[in-house]
């Protein structure tokens, strides 16, 4: 604001000094509240809190009336009171509506709140959601738990669990092989569970050879989840490359398969994330289907043995590696036109070293080139006389195929 | 007229119980002097 009176010096008009007015004040507020869920269908919630509100300019000072007039521009009505100078004429703190001006003009109200509230409902939901998640996701093993048991009584929290980004719901599984004769003539080895960060010790491998001493010239490996067709995590099958269609969504389940159905060939691995998307959406040959080939089961007759390209397992392993793994795998194996093995052949593997494992025959001597080139022709022999030269071709896995194909010959 | 004022406010989770959370805030206001110009 600026004087009405001409400065006889400057020839100008002064800018008026600023009126202090005072009136400065602090206040703490505060505020408590509550939730509590007794029930699920029930929350009660509650709080207590205080607050204020600050005078408006109003309330602290009027306008300046002056003998009845509130236009113009008035000098300080009585200079020397406080809040007043000499040349402010904006407001009047004497005459303003608040007769506590100054210092002591500005109170600010003041208020106390109480809110109550009682709902009732079918699902009031956790407290909160992100909060709710994380808690059940850390609770001790409860995760881990429902992976090792193969239920999930609570979908939801395996869902919020599987797409959080930072973890999968399974980290820790058990390494459990439990054998049953599901029939005379077929055997299952189910309850196989893998050991995601089991990267070198090859769990397929081991799956696979936990059916040697068994003879079989069948097989099917088959993983999935155990419980939930929510989150479905990956799948081990059997069969040519070329007959991995057959595995459609009208096909019955995998356990329900006539074993006699399955082929020998290389493994059909799909990998599958976990996520919402059913089962049945990622069968093989389906989009998001991505089957890898791990390894041959090679049929001969009362020896069975399974060759594994272990670069493409440990890649396999690695691949599941950051996904939910946990699967309950299968295997069912068939012997089928030939009789049991010998109680002179049996089979032996490799151990744990990432080699190929070698069928051997203890009447033989593992050694021998000639004996393991002799068996492996008769074998290609039988299979060529059952499927052809192809299938013979594609069967001769053995350590020396070429020798093997020459003396098959 | 010119008010300089400023605030500063806290806030607390408390998770009690599984069933039960509460929540305490504090905040405190502080209104400068009030200047006419």
């Amino acid at each position: 604001m600026f004087s009405t009176d001409l400065n006889p010096v400057t020839g100008l008009y002064d800018q008026l000094p600023d009126a202090d007015l005072g009136n400065t004040f602090s206040k703490t507020t505060y505020k408590i509240s509550a939730r509590w869920l007794p029930i699920k269908e029930l929350l009660v919630r509650g709080s207590y809190g205080t607050g204020f509100r600050a005078p408006a300019m109003t309330d602290i000072a009027g306008a300046l009336v002056f003998a009845g007039s509130t236009t113009g521009s008035y000098a300080c009505p009585f200079p020397g009171t406080p809040g007043c100078r000499p040349g402010s004429a904006q407001y009047d703190l004497l005459a303003g509506p608040n007769g506590l001006s100054g210092d002591n003009g500005l109170k600010p109200e003041t208020s106390k709140q109480w809110t109550r509230r009682c709902a009732l409902g079918p699902d009031q939901g956790p407290f909160d959601r992100r909060r709710s998640v994380e808690r059940r996701d850390q609770e001790p093993g409860a995760v881990a738990r429902h992976c090792r048991t193969g239920r999930f009584p609570e979908s939801a929290t395996v869902r919020g669990a599987c797409s959080s980004t930072v973890r999968g719901p399974c980290r820790v599984y058990d390494h459990r092989v439990r054998a049953a004769a599901v029939q005379r003539r077929h055997r299952e080895v189910s309850g196989h569970r893998l050991r995601r960060h089991l990267l070198n010790s090859n769990v397929l491998g081991r799956f696979l050879r936990e059916l040697d001493g068994h003879p079989y010239d069948q097989g099917e490996v088959l993983c999935s989840v155990p419980a939930s067709r929510s989150t479905p995590i990956w799948e081990v099958r059997t069969g040519p490359a070329g007959r991995i269609q057959e595995y459609d969504a009208a096909d019955p389940e995998p356990a329900d398969r006539p074993v006699d159905q399955l082929a020998d060939g290389p493994l059909q691995v799909g990998l599958r994330g976990c996520g919402l998307r059913r089962r049945r959406d990622h069968l093989p040959g389906e989009p998001g289907w991505i089957p890898r080939r791990v390894g041959r089961v090679v049929r001969e007759c009362g020896v069975p043995y399974t060759t594994w390209d272990w670069q493409t397992v440990y890649n396999f392993n690695k691949d599941i590696r950051g996904r939910s793994a946990s699967s309950t795998c299968s295997i069912a194996t068939r012997h089928g036109r030939c009789k049991p093995a010998a109680a002179e052949t049996r089979s032996a593997t490799t151990g744990g070293t990432p080699t190929r494992s070698v069928a051997r025959s203890t009447g033989e001597s593992a050694s021998s080139s000639d004996r393991r080139v002799a068996r492996c022709a008769r074998t290609v022999r039988r299979t060529a006389a059952v499927a052809g030269p192809d299938e013979a071709r594609r069967a001769a896995i053995h350590p020396s195929p070429k020798a093997c194909w020459i003396a098959a010959r | 007229m010119d008010r300089d004022n400023w605030a500063a406010y806290a806030e607390w989770f408390v998770p009690i119980t599984k069933t039960l959370e509460a929540t305490a805030s504090l905040r405190y206001d502080h209104y400068d002097k009030t200047s006419s110009s």
